[in-house]
Parts: structure tokens; C-alpha cells; sequence
């Protein structure tokens, strides 16, 4: 599935749908955290779908508003035959592997899965092109994100789901590499 | 007995059982005074709220509940009266509450912590202020959310 636009709502849609959940936990006191991905249970499979649109407290989701819009708005601006591509491999694919290999039985909830995702294919996709504006971009994306990457894929903090950081990072990784040298990108 | 709880030893089950008592400790004697007769509205309220715990762990939260008031005395004993090293230690003693958490099963960690800050609030809105004008004095404001305890069973 590709696109010639540089635009797509789809990073709108998103965050809309993240803030509309948010507003109904809180505001209702409803716990959402059953919509996370619980590894390799079968009340766990909805969380491939749903889980990045799940967030635990106004600062998770503040966190991850920004970087989802602008990487999103990036991804199909610059990259739009390939943007549903990447962004649906970075949601599915990774959310997949946490429910797949994650060791922890615990619920993971959050688009910063995504966020790595997106920020490792760009970084890479840049070098890997050899080209002004994606390698002015990757630079850009590592300046802003390059800092935090690492920290998160490591297992330091509990509460951290650096599973999805790690496997979204991979899938990131992997996109850029498969997809570094199709002709037409924008 | 709680299927959730099956993988867990004897002390942390035993932490899981007084944890409650511990956030009613905590609360109740933040500001340095336990007032019995607030307090007693507080773990009444407290207590009550574990009786109603629906769904199906109602069992052990009416286990928990009962006598809520009794072991509460006989906790309190045990503990120092200077309030800063009485805090401390339950603080401690919470704490240990975290890596038990990680092992149970989150559709029981999940609504377990929910409880022990429900009880930590109906204590403190119980026992607070001046004419019960500020619901929540200050040094309970410090304990109330139970900072100690991370939210169990949810990885960001």
C-alpha cells in the first residue's frame, strides 16, 4: 500500500484517538490498561491494535503526542509512497513481537513503541539514501530523539517498556535497510 | 485463596494481607496525631470499602476487612511512636510491596492497588483539617497517593 501524497491523517487520527481514550479513562475512571498487549495471552491480542493508543497519566501522554504528530506528518511528507509502509509495519509488526516475545506478563501500553520506530527508520533511511533532505532529516530526527533511543531499549526501569522501544527500533531498522533503494520515495 | 497470588511465599503474601493497615498507618498518623475517634470514621470508611469490593476477589478484600479496626491497634503497638521513624519504616515496608507486585498477575495487581489508594484516601479525607475545611492536611498530602508503590502491571 503506498502513496504519492505528502500528506495522510492517519498521525491525526491517531493522537485524536489517544486523547478521546485518555479523556474516557480518566474522566470516567475507567482503567484502559486491559486494552495493552499482555504477552501471549489471548486477552492480550487486542492490545496489537489498541495498545498504542492507550496511556497511563497526562505526562505518558504528552510525551508521546508531539513526537507521534511530527514523525508521523514527516514520515508521509517526505516519504509518502512508503509512509503507510513504515508506519504500519513500526504498529503492527512491533506490537506483534511484544505480545510474541516480551518475557514480562504485564500490559504494555503507549505509542513511544511507534515513536522509536518511526525515528529509527528516519535516521537510518537518511544515511542509507545518500540524499540532501533525508540526510538533513535523519540528522534532525537524531538530534531530537538520538539522546533518549538508547536508555529506552535497555531493561533499567521496570515500569519502561523497552520491548516495544526495542522491537519497533528493529522494525524501524529493517524498513530503512528493505526500503533504501526504491526509486521513488516522495 | 486468590489464584493470582499461588506463586508468592509466605512474607509476601503476609505484606500483600497488611499492606491495607500499612497505607492506614501511614495516613492516619501523618500529621504526628492519631485522633481515635477520626480515625475510627476512617477505618470504618476504609473497611467498608474493602467489604464492597466487587467482583471475584470480594472474598479476599472481606478478609481483609474484617476486624480492620483490631489489627489496626495491634499494628500500631508494634510500631515507634516518633512519627518520622514510625513513617519511615512503613515506608520501607511499602516499598517491598513493588517487586511482589511485578510477580502477580495484573487483573489482580491492577484493582489491588486501586483499593490501597482508596483506602489511603477515605483515611485521609476522614481525618483532615480545621473544621474538615482542607479535606486532606498537608502531610497526609505527601502520602496519599502512596508514591512508594509504581503502578503494578503496566509497562510505558
Amino acid at each position: 500500500m503506498s502513496r504519492s501524497s505528502g500528506y495522510s491523517p492517519l498521525p491525526f487520527q491517531l493522537v485524536f484517538l489517544m486523547w478521546a481514550l485518555f479523556y474516557i479513562q480518566f474522566n470516567f475512571g475507567v482503567d484502559l490498561a486491559f486494552l495493552g498487549i499482555k504477552p501471549r495471552t489471548l486477552e492480550g491480542l487486542p492490545g496489537i491494535f489498541f495498545a498504542p493508543m492507550i496511556h497511563g497519566s497526562l505526562q505518558h501522554i504528552l510525551g508521546n503526542t508531539a513526537p507521534v504528530l511530527f514523525l508521523g506528518s514527516a514520515l508521509y511528507f517526505f516519504y509518502g509512497r512508503i509512509g503507510n509502509t513504515v508506519f504500519f509495519r513500526c504498529y503492527f509488526i512491533t506490537n506483534l513481537l511484544v505480545w510474541l516475545l516480551s518475557p514480562r506478563a504485564s500490559y504494555h501500553i503507549g505509542a513511544s513503541g511507534l515513536v522509536y520506530g518511526l525515528s529509527a527508520f528516519m535516521i537510518l533511511f537518511g544515511v542509507l539514501r545518500k540524499e540532501l533532505v533525508p540526510l538533513l532529516l535523519s540528522i534532525f530526527v537524531f538530534l531530537l530523539y538520538g539522546g533518549a533511543f538508547f536508555y529506552g531499549v535497555l531493561p533499567i526501569d521496570p515500569r519502561v517498556s523497552w520491548e516495544s522501544h526495542l522491537f519497533s527500533a528493529l522494525v524501524g531498522v529493517v524498513s530503512a535497510i528493505t526500503l533504501r533503494k526504491k526509486k521513488r520515495v516522495m | 485463596m486468590v489464584k493470582e497470588l499461588a506463586g508468592l511465599s509466605k512474607d509476601e503474601l503476609e505484606l500483600v494481607v497488611k499492606a491495607p493497615l500499612l497505607v492506614g498507618l501511614l495516613i492516619a498518623g501523618a500529621d504526628g496525631t492519631i485522633d481515635q475517634k477520626e480515625m475510627r470514621q476512617g477505618l470504618d470508611l476504609a473497611e467498608h470499602h474493602l467489604q464492597k469490593a466487587a467482583g471475584e476477589y470480594s472474598v479476599f478484600y472481606q478478609s481483609i476487612a474484617q476486624d480492620f479496626d483490631e489489627k489496626f491497634t495491634i499494628l500500631l503497638q508494634q510500631y515507634p511512636k516518633d512519627v518520622s521513624k514510625r513513617q519511615q519504616m512503613v515506608v520501607k515496608e511499602l516499598e517491598k510491596l513493588n517487586p511482589v507486585l511485578r510477580k502477580i498477575d495484573p487483573r489482580f495487581a491492577r484493582p489491588y492497588h486501586q483499593c490501597l489508594l482508596e483506602v489511603s484516601r477515605k483515611i485521609a479525607e476522614s481525618s483532615g483539617g480545621f473544621l474538615r475545611k482542607n479535606k486532606v492536611s498537608p502531610e497526609e498530602s505527601t502520602w496519599v497517593n502512596l508514591p512508594m508503590i509504581a503502578e503494578p502491571g503496566l509497562h510505558v
